[in-house]
């Protein structure tokens, strides 16, 4: 909010303050309140900081009466039509000493213009929820620059791996860039991973279009649930897998990771963006061998034990790293 | 419209850091700045001829006060709420060109001599509740009605309405007003202070 809006005409925050009371008061009527109303809430309280305190403020002053609530009847019984002050009130008596319910609002993160830059370290993890209510989660080992303002939602992907749950809104596109590769929501769920030399978009709800910014003439390709695009700086490959199968490449939001056949040096490398014992794979280990199952991300030596058990490999751990040999 | 200002706003105290959550500040928003507005609005009126704008300019001192705690929440949230508020007071008098107070030494001390309600005081129960029910005494009557049976009784708006035997917009819009003389009444005024509205 710059200096330009503190000019607005006084009648504007009268007009702000009445808008802010009446979502306050509806999202209390949970009855009617609805998924879709949330979203223009949402939505409502985006478009301005204005909008937001004041809302906050009429908010926080119902969650005070909340206490009030606690005079509330168990039962509903009939009133009479015109509730008697005297009879109401020294039923407070009854309840001094309650804790207010605090008001909570939704977990969000606020975000300037010039772009805010959030990081994950090797085995941590972080949830983001933004203002509009699109979330991100990082996995572990993950960078993204977040440049949000008010007609575009630009997050950056630097390394890394992350999963997208987008709010769509046609007049803000969502748009993920890796490198010169750029996502674009279409009201969707999607996650991506970052490798050396190319990464993945795997596609679980709605669609996007995953577009090629380096060309002018930059092919765009719209992908729909199931698909898992693979891009190379040269290529896009695009392939349908199960629900399933994208069910498990999400498996770390649970801080899990399913191997289905998996090479035993791809395992590795896979434990490895965990920041656990660094697992070190022999050259001499025969490049057949896969492995399936279900691990923790900090169960590398776990895993280790499992190759012993399994393909007979020497394990020996030194100095926090664990060495896999034939 | 462009700022021609100095950048008074850069002097405000508050603890540079990385940009942090938005459900922290409104946690800090609610916790700690909403309870120091019966002194905010008592240094507005005081500085402040035209009463018209005081709405106006706590709308805009909240929103830079929101937006720089987003940076980072300041140590003091009264000495930077009221910081911002001279700034942005000094800022309108040198657009409009007026000097609406009388004593402009005032100023400064006026911010840091007012008390403001202790926040451990507020949340005691007992008062809190003394309060809240004189808040809602003071309510318009057919506001009042209808903001009781919804928050106290819990009834649903399409009950209300047939009670009150009015329309359910009609509740809506009672309920609306609630909130906002609450606000002012909750929030805008001191504990002990009686006005009627």
């Amino acid at each position: 909010m710059s200096a330009e809006d503190a000019m607005l005409p006084s009648a504007d925050a009268i007009e702000i303050e009445k808008r802010a009371a009446e979502w306050v008061a509806d999202r209390r009527n949970a009855e009617d309140w609805t998924a879709e109303r949330q979203n223009e809430l949402d939505a409502w309280l985006v478009r301005s900081i204005a909008h937001r305190v004041a809302y906050l403020r009429i908010g926080a002053t119902w969650d005070r009466t909340d206490r009030l609530a606690a005079l509330r009847r168990p039962m509903r019984t009939p009133l009479p039509r015109d509730p008697q002050r005297k009879a109401l009130w020294p039923r407070i008596a009854a309840v001094l000493g309650l804790v207010a319910i605090c008001g909570s609002f939704a977990g969000n993160y606020f975000l300037k213009p010039q772009g805010k830059l959030v990081e994950t370290p090797k085995g941590g993890q972080e949830r983001l929820t933004l203002i509009d209510g699109s979330h991100i989660e990082l996995n572990t080992d993950t960078a993204i620059r977040i440049h949000y303002s008010g007609n575009k939602r630009a997050i950056a992907l630097l390394h890394g791996e992350a999963y997208f749950q987008v709010k769509h809104d046609a007049a803000r596109p969502f748009v993920v860039t890796v490198g010169d590769r750029k996502i674009v929501d279409l009201g969707t769920k999607f996650v991506i991973k970052m490798a050396p030399k190319s990464f993945q978009v795997a596609l679980l709800e709605g669609s996007a279009r995953l577009e090629d910014g380096s060309k002018a003439q930059g092919r765009a390709i719209v992908l729909a649930p199931g698909d898992v695009a693979v891009a190379t700086a040269t290529a896009t490959n695009v392939t349908r897998r199960s629900e399933r199968e994208l069910t498990e490449r999400l498996a770390w939001q649970h801080g899990s990771i399913v191997f289905h056949n998996q090479r035993l040096a791809d395992a590795v490398a896979e434990f490895n963006r965990y920041g656990g014992p660094h697992l070190v794979l022999s050259g001499d280990v025969p490049a057949r061998l896969k492995i399936n199952g279900t691990f923790r991300t900090e169960g590398a030596a776990d895993f280790a034990a499992l190759t012993h058990a399994i393909f007979g490999l020497q394990v020996q751990h030194r100095d926090g790293t664990i060495f896999l040999a034939r | 419209m462009t700022n021609t200002e100095p950048d008074l706003d850069d002097v405000d105290p508050c603890i540079l850091g990385a940009a942090i959550a938005a459900s922290d500040v409104d946690a800090w928003f609610v916790r700690e700045v909403l309870p120091l507005e019966a002194a905010l609005m008592q240094y507005l009126q005081h500085n402040w001829r035209n009463k018209s704008d005081i709405a106006d300019l706590r709308q805009d001192i909240y929103i830079r006060v929101y937006e720089s705690a987003l940076q980072g929440l300041p140590e003091s949230p009264k000495a930077f709420v009221f910081s911002i508020a001279r700034n942005l007071l000094i800022r309108r008098m040198r657009r409009e060109q007026i000097i609406p107070f009388e004593a402009v030494s005032d100023f400064d001390a006026l911010g840091s001599a007012i008390e403001s309600p202790d926040p451990e005081n507020t949340t005691i129960a007992r008062d809190e509740l003394r309060r809240l029910q004189h808040a809602v005494d003071r309510l318009p009557p057919r506001t009042r009605e209808a903001f009781v049976m919804q928050q106290i009784e819990g009834l649903s708006r399409r009950e209300i309405a047939e009670r009150m035997g009015v329309s359910e917009l009609t509740v809506k819009t009672h309920l609306r007003d609630a909130g906002r003389f609450l606000a002012d009444m909750l929030y805008g005024e001191q504990p002990d202070k009686r006005r009627p509205t």
